[in-house]
């Protein structure tokens, strides 16, 4: 089993995501429903998009933003959880 | 045959005699739009490739998958020409431009001399209210409910929307007509299917002639108190506000709802959108015009 540092993501084929300023907002086709993300949010989900893992996007927001690392552990596993739930991202295996 | 109805430029309109198409109704509906007391107010189907929009007791119109040709079929000779005028203008004519990639948001919108601003808001909230208090006090009135945006693409305003022209009337309800009238008002009937009474353009109100900048996009909400309170809204959810009060034939047509959704997020790009607190007492409308023309506007003021 996998440790949630090193888990994979994909984005939904569903979602649009656009950048308006600093902010992205996401639109899910398949419910028509439409979440907000701010900067950090919006960068992670521009990595997520990527294919990084957590680690990999925790080390690259903690690079471009002012942020403590334990508030940033905790906002990231609560994006991710939120993301998961509205099933905009889907878990996935990295592959070989 | 027009029933010498005044018909907007851009999508075909052809008029059926009265009766001539009731044969929809038992099909599924896909969609209805009601009002604030729980009364239909227009019910959507998809028939033959075509878009149906029924208001009950009123007509069918149908229009085209491109938004470019609408029917309409009155249900009986006595359905009057101003109800039908209005529907289409306020109602079917936003929903096919949404088919044509246009973007037009439940809004009334006003103009200074240094640019337009226009107020979203649900029904009852006081869009109609404040633009003909604007109106009344000077400003130029663009639309009552159905504020098309027109892009710098399309005008000789560079980085600007714009606002373009919709019908030349505004609808209130009883209580704020009251408030409203002065002795240059001229009052047209209400509408069969509203209990609202229009203003019209006469001496007292001034419709605009042209298309004008767009400075700012107002979300009203009822004050809890006595205080006006004016915010920007941050970006993300200019987007979700845009979308919440705009005009889409189809939310459930992936493909016109993401092409919404850019024009959303575009129309967020030109345009700042704020969220406007407005108390319900008249007596501040004219605290309401002062907060919006400096702050939207940046007029000035000798004591700000």
């Amino acid at each position: 089993m996998q440790t949630i540092d090193v888990q994979l993501w994909r984005v939904s084929p569903e979602v649009m995501a656009r950048r308006v300023g600093e902010d992205a907002v996401l639109l899910d086709l398949a419910t028509g429903t439409y979440f907000g993300l701010n900067q950090v949010g919006a960068l992670a989900w521009d990595l997520l998009e990527q294919g990084l893992n957590l680690c990999d996007i925790r080390a690259t927001v903690l690079q471009r933003f002012d942020v403590q690392a334990e508030q940033l552990d905790a906002d990231l596993a609560v994006l991710i959880a939120d993301l998961e739930r509205h099933g905009l991202i889907q878990e996935h295996a990295p592959d070989n | 045959m027009t029933h010498g109805l005044e018909v907007p430029v851009g999508p075909q309109v052809r008029w059926h005699a009265a009766g001539a198409q009731t044969s929809l109704h038992a099909l599924p509906a896909f969609r209805d739009w009601r009002m604030p007391d729980g009364t239909l107010w227009a019910r959507f189907r998809r028939h033959a490739g075509l878009h149906w929009v029924e208001f009950p007791e009123f007509a069918d119109f149908s229009v085209s998958p491109d938004g470019a040709e609408i029917d309409v079929y009155p249900f009986a000779p006595s359905v009057g020409q101003a109800d039908l005028t209005h529907l289409l203008w306020n109602q079917i004519l936003p929903l096919a431009q949404s088919l044509q990639g246009e973007l037009v948001v439940h809004a009334s919108a006003v103009s200074w001399s240094n640019g337009a601003v226009a107020f979203a808001a649900p029904s009852g909230t006081g869009k109609s209210t404040l633009a003909a208090y604007l109106g009344l006090q000077g400003a130029r009135v663009h639309c009552d409910d159905g504020l098309h945006v027109l892009w710098p693409e399309q005008s000789p305003a560079p980085q600007q929307a714009q606002v373009g022209l919709g019908h030349r009337s505004i609808r209130l309800w009883e209580d704020s007509r009251q408030q409203m009238a002065n002795g240059s008002s001229v009052w047209a009937s209400p509408l069969g299917y509203t209990s609202k009474a229009r203003l019209l353009s006469q001496d007292g109100l001034h419709f605009a002639d042209g298309p004008e900048p767009l400075r700012g996009l107002c979300v009203l909400t009822p004050a809890a108190t006595d205080e006006i309170r004016l915010q920007r809204i941050s970006p993300a959810d200019a987007v979700k506000e845009v979308v919440a009060h705009s005009f889409v034939m189809d939310p459930f047509d992936s493909g016109l709802l993401g092409r919404h959704f850019d024009l959303a997020v575009k129309f967020v790009t030109l345009c700042l959108v704020w969220r406007l607190e407005v108390p319900r007492n008249y007596d501040l409308l004219a605290d309401v015009e002062r907060v919006v023309r400096r702050d939207v506007l940046g007029e000035r003021y000798a004591n700000d």
